[in-house]
């Protein structure tokens, strides 16, 4: 697990897989985090994730509403395909966009602004 | 073909990933996709996370995973002697959870019977819960000629 913060938003990379064992330390630790700071925008960077279940699920819609709280947005990029079958079975693309390159990420939410978030 | 493979370990959240692993590892031999090896793998992630969050509420007990090849079919059996659940049917509903304060989806047995040809859940309230799950793992057309002619 990884985090980085890019002009005010915080990147997560979960690791190769999420299961219940890593999504319970994950959640734990950015949680934490969201609190601390408040960032407005969170993304999950899946470059390197080549597993999830319905643990993962479970953990990014557990920090969605976390962030949600103070009207924050979640959003995935450089997601893989057997993830991105997860990803939309769980229905999780109504509530976490996901983008398949970082500039392609970064120009979309300078185009949109940070608070023209609706 | 036929092969089987027993494995009995703690259930606890730190085996999860060993529990996939050597299930999909045991079920190589049948020559799986990517695809379908992910969904073996998901399927028993699903069916452990269960018996270590729900059966034994994260305290372990005994799990045991039997796994065998017949043929063209994979079965995994993956039993614990937890709590057991009061109401299958309800359990297996998508979205789902007895547990709605923790971050669980409840999704995890529609994973389970999305990724599997076939799902079973037999349980006893105080005495625990086996869920049997098949799948077909169809061979190439191209392998099998070839399998047949070098016999």
């Amino acid at each position: 697990m990884e985090y980085r913060i890019v002009r005010g938003i915080l990147f997560v990379s979960p690791g190769k897989e999420i299961d219940h064992f890593r999504a319970e330390r994950i959640i734990r630790y950015t949680e934490s985090l969201l609190r601390q700071q408040r960032f407005r925008t969170m993304v999950f960077d899946l470059a390197d994730t080549v597993f999830m279940d319905s643990a993962g699920v479970g953990m990014m819609i557990g920090l969605y509403r976390e962030i949600r709280a103070w009207g924050g947005a979640v959003f995935i990029i450089r997601m893989q395909k057997g993830i991105r079958r997860i990803y939309q079975m769980a229905g999780l693309q109504r509530i976490i966009p996901s983008y398949d390159d970082e500039s392609r990420f970064m120009a979309a939410m300078e185009g949109g602004g940070k608070d023209n978030e609706g | 073909m036929r092969d089987e493979m027993k494995l009995t370990m703690n259930a606890i959240a730190e085996n999860e990933y060993f529990a996939r692993v050597a299930v999909a590892a045991f079920s190589a031999k049948m020559d799986p996709t990517m695809e379908e090896l992910a969904d073996i793998k998901t399927a028993v992630s699903e069916a452990v996370t269960n018996a270590v969050v729900h059966g034994y509420d994260h305290k372990g007990g005994i799990l045991e995973i039997d796994a065998r090849i017949e043929d063209e079919w994979l079965e995994i059996e993956i039993e614990d002697e937890g709590i057991g659940i009061d109401d299958v049917k309800q359990a297996m509903e998508p979205l789902y959870t007895s547990r709605p304060e923790e971050n669980h989806a409840g999704m995890g047995f529609t994973f389970m019977e999305a990724f599997m040809d076939e799902l079973e859940v037999v349980s006893t309230p105080g005495q625990g819960t086996k869920v049997k799950m098949r799948k077909k793992i169809e061979m190439p057309a191209a392998v099998r000629r070839k399998k047949r002619s070098i016999r």
